[in-house]
């Protein structure tokens, strides 16, 4: 079975995100940049599957600018097998549905029997690309995954985090999966993986060379922060409180 | 003509869920009625909930019994038979709906706006990003579009006292059904749903232990309140993760939310800042979610759950 896991260069979840200036964009210059934690712990599972003698191949590939080939080097030193960088346009990169486009063409050029990703990219919460794909492929999907069983010869089992609790599909491949944050947790890389990871394959193209006509239909015409909550009183005394709070009739 | 606007209604155990409710709010801020689609198996009972839709001129009913589990991949398809007769539409934010809908957009090549918090006309819409943090205004040209409200933004519209709308038993086009629905295992649940609540009681790592917990439901149990829990109760396991609140857990917006032993981080306060009144329980005054509190309370948790619960029993009584 041949895996392929698309990876997302996001800003590192630990920074605080700030409003460029002219508000079209969020200030990148000298911020931490990390593989998108979804698309981790989708990577960590297909490296799972592939070590249990399940897949065969992982590749995982990125969509953006070029620098995005230090989170495939990363990758790579999880464990990935080969990389793919396909160097495109922000505007591009950031829309779900031409990225969609990208994927299905690289899936079917690449013969894969199962897409591993994750569900949303922390920067713009899409939560769309997987599902977009798999429409495009005409595959099933399970979306959300918390667990990811091999069953028996191209047919995998899904537990899927839904409101509520959970549900069970079974799929059989080709199929797209994306996955939840509680499927796993993504190992750390070690230096010899890191050094090691250097001599993996990594396969550079440009969007244009794909010849797909791209044009991405929605327009950002600016970012906000959210209005502010006022901070209202606060208190030492609790008999202060529950008077005042049952003056202001909370509870009713 | 008018735009002419579908909502995709999405049902669990023989009702409608939640969120269409607040779906119906923010369609009402754009148009005055609108037509709402139905799937599933056995559905008579739901068609009947969705004709009293404030607003609903239609209920285009599809039933086939591969719509039962209601999955992606035979709603897509009823969806794109339908879809060409509207030109706007809507979905809910549930687990359901962001199943169904990037597929079905991809195959209507329409870039679709999810999650929308505001509706500020038919070209232009408001989604927040980097997790609540940033909210970013989307124009879009195109000509059809699919959208997703988000029900902590909206509030709930009432049911009519009266059927409104008219059922239209639309043929279901051939199902196919990949993917093999084996089970589900729902949480059973003593007290009200945490998105649904009206008060929600959600506990930290201040409560220090699952057995410390108990303060939580014992209060929660006093305001018939749902209980929630921030990511770190959730780590250190004080509670399962379907309680956590907070960017990758549930967004909700009750009109009471108490965090108690919870300091306010980002994350968690993604979930719950659009509560309509927060009350913040704390030892450390300098913990963050003082500052979007409306009422604040510095003190130990352990002294003050019990007297407040003594407080609250006090007051029905009287």
């Amino acid at each position: 079975m041949k895996i392929l896991v698309p990876i997302k260069r996001v800003i590192d979840y630990n920074v605080v995100v700030q409003i460029r200036d002219d508000h079209k964009d969020v200030v990148t210059d000298n911020v931490k940049m990390s593989i998108n934690p979804f698309d981790e712990i989708a990577l960590e599972e297909a490296i799972r599957l592939s070590e249990s003698g399940v897949a065969t191949e992982v590749v995982c590939v990125s969509i953006g600018c070029d620098q995005a080939q230090d989170q495939i080097r990363q990758a790579l030193a999880m464990g990935a097998h080969r990389g793919q960088l396909v160097t495109c346009d922000d505007i591009v990169a950031q829309d779900p549905l031409c990225v969609a486009k990208i994927l299905h063409r690289l899936v079917t050029d690449g013969a894969y029997d199962l897409v591993v990703m994750g569900k949303q990219a922390i920067d713009n919460d899409c939560n769309q690309t997987g599902q977009m794909l798999a429409g495009l492929l005409d595959w099933p999907q399970a979306t959300f995954a918390s667990k990811v069983q091999s069953i028996k010869s191209n047919q995998i089992e899904v537990d899927r985090e839904v409101d509520g609790g959970t549900e069970v599909l079974r799929l059989q491949c080709p199929a797209v999966i994306t996955v939840d944050l509680r499927l796993n947790e993504p190992r750390y890389v070690t230096l010899p993986n890191i050094m090691q990871a250097k001599q993996k394959p990594l396969d550079i193209m440009t969007l244009d060379s794909l010849k797909l006509n791209l044009t991405a239909k929605l327009l950002r015409k600016q970012l906000d922060y959210p209005a502010d909550r006022q901070s209202g009183k606060v208190f030492t005394d609790l008999t202060e409180f529950l008077k005042k709070l049952d003056e202001d009739g909370v509870w009713d | 003509m008018g735009l002419k606007v579908l909502l995709v209604a999405t049902h669990h155990h023989g009702v409608l869920d939640d969120q269409v409710h607040h779906a119906v709010t923010a369609i009402k801020s754009l148009v005055k009625s609108f037509d709402v689609v139905v799937m599933g198996h056995k559905i008579k009972p739901i068609i009947a909930e969705a004709q009293r839709l404030d607003g609903v001129a239609s209920i285009v009913a599809v039933e086939n019994v591969l719509l039962k589990h209601q999955l992606a991949e035979p709603m897509v398809e009823v969806l794109h038979s339908i879809h060409a007769d509207y030109d706007i539409l809507v979905f809910t934010s549930n687990t359901t709906a962001k199943n169904i809908l990037p597929r079905l957009a991809a195959r209507c090549d329409i870039s679709p706006i999810t999650d929308v918090c505001e509706i500020i006309s038919k070209n232009c819409y408001k989604r927040p990003i980097y997790a609540g943090n940033i909210i970013e205004t989307v124009l879009t040209s195109q000509s059809k579009m699919i959208l997703s409200i988000r029900a902590a933004s909206y509030p709930k519209s009432a049911l009519l006292e009266k059927d409104c709308g008219q059922v239209i038993h639309h043929a279901c086009p051939e199902l196919k059904c990949p993917s093999d629905y084996q089970r589900s295992k729902m949480n059973q649940l003593d007290r009200p749903e945490l998105t649904a609540a009206k008060i929600v009681i959600s506990g930290g790592r201040g409560l220090g232990s699952s057995k410390d917990f108990k303060l939580i439901y014992q209060l929660a149990d006093e305001l018939n309140a749902a209980v929630g829990a921030s990511r770190a109760a959730v780590d250190a396991g004080f509670v399962s993760n379907d309680y956590q609140v907070g960017q990758t857990g549930k967004i909700i917006a009750p009109d009471v939310y108490v965090a108690v032993g919870i300091s306010g981080a980002i994350q968690h306060v993604a979930g719950m800042k659009d509560s309509r009144v927060i009350i913040a329980i704390n030892q450390d005054v300098d913990a963050p979610i003082f500052k979007i509190s409306d009422y604040g309370l510095v003190g130990d948790l352990f002294d003050v759950l019990p007297k407040l619960v003594k407080h609250l029993q006090k007051r029905k009584q009287s």
